[in-house]
């Protein structure tokens, strides 16, 4: 077992990734070796220096940041698909249904990089229930958020 | 048509579901996913960005989600990929200092970025903020794929195996970058704050 092998495995070494015989005869050699035992105590000082670094907190915005665009997805899909279920009933032609389904996937798919607010009436959905964590955030007769830095992509609900 | 509409009836069940469910899991991991990006990015703006292109990625292929995996290995592969994506697109990311002047997109011009709160408990206080923004210039410095690497098992703890299955690579490429991104790391630390690695220091 030469230094070069050894130095290759060394952070193998210091995760515990390697195989039991392998880990004691890596353990053996840093006993001998000094250059290798160096660049073993480099290595783990580097890891324990990222294992300090602590874990950052989002702004709150985040929160609905990523709801408000899955929400305004999730509102545009029931809206097409309500109007889809009508066309499909109305013509019940299937050439047609596919060819406008195509269409109005498209048009779903384009609107959700839009950022313009969203008009369409939708039905109450269901998830704004009190027992779902999220509903807190997007019940309109929760308490009024004061939070500045909100976007204004809350307003664009539908009122329940 | 009645079968349609029970057909259309049950979809909106299913997906009321799914949504429910979904809802859920963002609400429980969505802090430990910007904590992810952010170590990725390095600022908060790209970070609350690609947090939200992933959750909103995601989202769109939640019924592929396998659930004998854990959410966040999912999420993080999601993640680490439009990352990547990103990235390349970009040329390169830029990268704000953290001492720097942030202006905001919502006019609050003037206010230096406001830092998370990086000293939850005293233990943590040890790693002064002059070192740590050298450790997260170091980690700026690597490329993507040693810094995923990195990131992923120092930061986060997933073993070799899990950042694998992640970024869809072999246990020995795994092993390999992270080797090199520390090896580099280490290097770049050094030149600007040899005393972290003096002997007094190790234990």
């Amino acid at each position: 077992m030469n230094c070069r092998y050894v130095q290759s495995r060394l952070s193998a070494y210091l995760d515990f990734e390697l195989s039991g015989d392998e880990q004691q005869l890596i353990r053996s050699h840093l006993e001998a070796c000094i250059e290798c035992s160096c660049e073993y105590e480099s290595l783990r000082r580097t890891k324990q220096l990222l294992r300090q670094i602590p874990t950052v907190k989002p702004r709150i915005r985040v929160l609905s940041r990523c709801c408000c665009a899955c929400v305004r997805r999730r509102l545009w899909r029931r809206a097409l698909r309500g109007a889809f279920g009508g066309i499909r009933r109305a013509c019940g032609s299937m050439p047609l249904g596919f060819a406008l389904a195509a269409a109005i996937l498209f048009w779903g798919r384009a609107a959700d990089t839009e950022t313009s607010p969203i008009t369409t009436a939708s039905p109450t959905p269901s998830y704004f229930t009190p027992s779902n964590p999220l509903s807190q955030l997007l019940l309109p007769n929760s308490p009024p958020c004061t939070d500045p830095t909100l976007p204004t992509c809350l307003d664009a609900l539908p009122t329940l | 048509m009645e079968t349609a509409m029970t057909h259309t009836a049950v979809a909106q069940s299913m997906d009321d579901r799914l949504q429910r469910e979904f809802d859920e899991l963002v609400y429980r991991h969505y802090q430990q996913a910007y904590n992810l990006a952010y170590r990725l990015t390095g600022n908060a703006a790209d970070a609350e960005d690609l947090v939200q292109e992933a959750f909103l990625r995601a989202y769109r292929f939640f019924d592929r989600y396998d659930r004998s995996m854990p959410f966040m290995n999912w999420f993080s592969r999601i993640l680490t990929n439009l990352y990547i994506d990103e990235y390349r697109r970009r040329g390169r990311l830029r990268t704000v200092s953290i001492d720097e002047v942030y202006s905001g997109e919502d006019g609050e011009e003037g206010t230096t970025m406001d830092l998370p709160d990086t000293a939850p408990n005293p233990l943590e206080r040890a790693l002064s903020n002059e070192y740590l923004h050298a450790i997260q210039e170091g980690l700026q410095h690597l490329s993507p794929e040693f810094r995923i690497a990195v990131i992923l098992a120092d930061l986060e703890g997933y073993s070799y195996e899990e950042i694998a299955e992640i970024t869809k690579t072999s246990i020995g490429t795994v092993r390999s970058r992270i080797h090199r991104g520390r090896k580099q790391l280490r290097d770049q630390i050094k030149k600007r704050h040899p005393n972290l690695f003096e002997r007094g220091d190790l234990k």
